[in-house]
């Protein structure tokens, strides 16, 4: 297995309504990030940098990559903005490693960022609401919860029973995230109170969502020949795949499936060159309830529909067979747009390197990440391993 | 030859209010004025329209949504929503060039008879009946005379008696709709007026391209077939505005709504959204009206009607939303 990249160090802040504002979350997920390497890494080593970031709200749209570079005292490295909605950090991930494969770098750094919760909820609802098809689907009164919850209504019609299995992705998500101190969410729901929360989008009730979450997080890439310059236990890129649709749901085939997803999975998993049985675990986009079960099947773990069965067996828990989210996903740890892409990975590395704590998922080698940006509109799709 | 009544036809809303058919909150006499000619037209979108005499009191945007709606420049004619203007209108179409037709369009929103709305046309092709104008008392007004006169030969049903579906609304919450008026709750990440008037004949007309080469339908029109990616093959096709399926439904509660509908969900509540296809594959998301959230369900058939949809840049916004067909 041809290793692309190697990832030498990782910095996460806490998700969820924080007091810091954005260059504190930057600097400290940056810091973390340098604090995290084994063997020590300077500054000045790096040679190149990327910011995931929506730029929510509009504090700093244009150029944020600028204070990314000046918070994490890298200033005159060039640093660029890579913005695919809640794919960003996946896309970043994606051209991190491409900026390390192409030389010249002895490290890259991907950080990932979004501070949602300084903003009026008018303005919030607004902002949330940019990624999606403005012209036809937002005018017809859809935000992204609206666009999953035609999604989730007709998979329900398809696939009855789904309804259960939607409530188990947020009762085993919000379980998961306890045992993680950086999640948002810090407590369980039963599944009756999934079931009896206020409908947001039909079927989607308020616990099928996400929250609104501020917070960071950042990786130091180096070239895989060199990592052991930095650690003893590097994680490796190992495959990388991603994909584009119709912005528009109206204007594809089927709700269902989001062929970003089947095509960068596909593509990451065929770089790798490994196969899904010897995975781990998986971090994929849970945005709300209904996107963990599409993953599943667009990843080509389940059939179409198959998920209800995979997720109700238990399989899907931190003891099944394929544990997915172990860190709560976007679900319970939060969802800071630009951030949720390279927290995929940061969970990926604590766990590739048997840090985990007490999610960690026994004897973990290899893992995927799963990122999507809106309602499919684009995807990233990463593979891991730890060498 | 002159010019003489070719046609026409009335337009009432569905629900009723103390026994009298009553507007939506999301219509108003533009929108009532496009259904009287939908309905005219038997869902077609008449192109052949050079003039309009417009009989009442119109929303500012009568003055170019009229040009647009019909994809080409008409002249307007104003006329007050009384016996008076109803008379001078008539007399504006007589004198009317023979070709091509004029239209009478009278609309109220909330007359003494509630809210109705009627289409008459004018040009060469004289019907063999033309309807006998009633005389007018004071009390007329112009959408109603218009009305009679078409009931006088068999184009108008009677205004219907008995008891009402239930309106999704109540005359309360629909002031208020009304009431946010031009309010600016622009935030951003919104369609620009020239976005919004470069669409407006996919939006309103339900115009899309077909496909030369491919014979499949892309729309919203995308400047080139969106399946096979040839651009120079390509014809106008107008999707009927009747018989949609519903694939997926889904009801927005509060607070799941995009800044824009903030008003809308304030007066009204929570509404329901719909993807649903035409029979050419196409498929379109529709907010839902004349129906509570829920009501309208996958596999159902639903019409598209042009109406509000928010206030934006100082002016209403309008576009096609989903009602329910009667089986």
């Amino acid at each position: 297995m041809a290793h692309r990249a190697a990832i030498v160090g990782a910095g996460h802040t806490r998700f969820g309504v924080l007091d810091d504002g954005p260059r504190a979350l930057l600097r400290s997920a940056v810091d973390g990030a340098f604090a995290s390497v084994d063997k020590g890494a300077e500054r000045s080593q790096v040679g190149e940098s990327f910011l995931a970031s929506l730029g929510f709200g509009g504090w700093q749209i244009g150029n944020s990559s600028a204070v990314l570079s000046e918070e994490s005292g890298i200033t005159g490295a060039p640093s660029s903005r890579v913005e695919n909605a809640c794919a960003s950090g996946g896309y970043a991930l994606r051209s991190g490693v491409f900026a390390v494969e192409q030389g010249g770098s002895p490290l890259v750094l991907v950080a990932g960022l979004e501070k949602m919760t300084d903003v009026t909820n008018a303005r919030r609802r607004y902002w949330l609401g940019v990624s999606g098809d403005t012209e036809w689907e937002r005018a017809a009164g859809l935000t992204f919860a609206g666009v999953y919850g035609l999604i989730a209504a007709e998979y329900l019609h398809r696939y009855p029973g789904a309804r259960d299995a939607l409530a188990e992705v947020a009762v085993k998500n919000h379980e998961n995230g306890t045992r993680n101190p950086n999640a948002h969410f810090q407590k369980r729901v039963s599944r009756e109170e999934v079931l009896r929360a206020p409908r947001v989008a039909d079927p989607l009730g308020l616990y099928d969502c996400c929250p609104v979450s501020d917070g960071a997080a950042a990786l130091l890439l180096a070239p895989a020949d060199q990592a052991h310059q930095y650690t003893d236990t590097p994680v490796f890129v190992d495959g990388l795949g991603a994909g584009s649709d119709r912005l528009a749901v109206q204007e594809r085939p089927e709700l269902t499936r989001f062929s970003a997803s089947r095509r960068a999975g596909d593509e990451a998993l065929r770089d790798a060159g490994i196969d899904r049985s010897r995975l781990n675990f998986l971090e994929v986009h849970d945005c709300f309830t209904i996107a963990e079960l599409l993953a599943l099947e667009d990843l080509g773990f389940a059939d179409p529909g198959g998920a209800v069965d995979l997720t109700l067996s238990g399989a899907t828990r931190p003891t099944g067979r394929l544990p997915v989210n172990p860190d709560g996903g976007l679900k319970s740890k939060g969802h800071p747009i630009g951030a949720t892409g390279v927290s995929q990975v940061y969970e990926i590395f604590l766990q590739l390197r048997a840090a985990a704590g007490t999610r960690q998922v026994p004897g973990a080698e290899a893992a995927l990440a799963h990122n999507v940006g809106g309602a499919g509109a684009t995807a990233a799709v990463s593979v891991f391993s730890r060498g | 030859m002159s010019t003489g009544f070719e046609g026409g036809a009335v337009y009432t809303p569905r629900f009723r209010v103390g026994g009298k058919p009553a507007a939506a909150p999301d219509e108003d006499t533009f929108t009532m004025a496009v259904e009287a000619v939908e309905t005219f037209a038997a869902g077609e979108v008449p192109s052949e329209t050079a003039r309009v005499e417009l009989v009442g009191e119109f929303a500012a945007v009568a003055d170019w949504g009229l040009s647009a709606y019909l994809g080409k420049p008409v002249e307007l004619g104003r006329h007050a929503g009384s016996a008076v203007g109803f008379a001078a209108a008539l007399r504006a179409v007589e004198s009317a060039p023979n070709e091509p037709s004029t239209l009478l369009i009278a609309a109220e929103r909330a007359g003494p008879l509630g809210g109705q709305a009627a289409v008459l046309r004018f040009g060469p092709h004289r019907a063999p009946r033309a309807p006998e104008w009633s005389q007018p008392t004071d009390h007329d007004s112009a959408a109603s005379l218009a009305r009679a006169g078409l009931a006088s030969i068999g184009l108008a049903p009677a205004l219907p008696t008995g008891a009402s579906p239930t309106p999704p609304w109540t005359p309360e919450t629909a002031a208020a709709f009304d009431a946010v008026g031009s309010l600016q709750v622009s935030e951003g990440a919104y369609v620009p007026r020239p976005r919004y008037l470069e669409n407006l004949p996919s939006r309103w007309r339900l115009e899309g391209d077909r496909c030369g080469r491919c014979d499949r339908v892309t729309f919203p029109r995308r400047a080139r077939c969106r399946f096979c990616g040839l651009s120079d093959r390509l014809s106008t096709m107008t999707l009927p505005r009747d018989g949609a399926r519903v694939i997926a439904a889904t009801a927005i509660g509060k607070g799941g709504q995009p800044t824009e509908f903030d008003p809308q969900v304030g007066a009204l509540g929570g509404y329901g959204v719909v993807l649903a296809e035409f029979d050419a594959g196409v498929r379109l998301t529709l907010q839902v009206t004349d129906a509570a959230p829920g009501e309208v369900k996958i596999g159902d058939r639903v019409g598209t009607r042009l109406r509000r949809l928010y206030p934006m840049e100082g002016e209403w916004r309008y576009g096609r939303k989903a009602v329910p067909l009667p089986e």
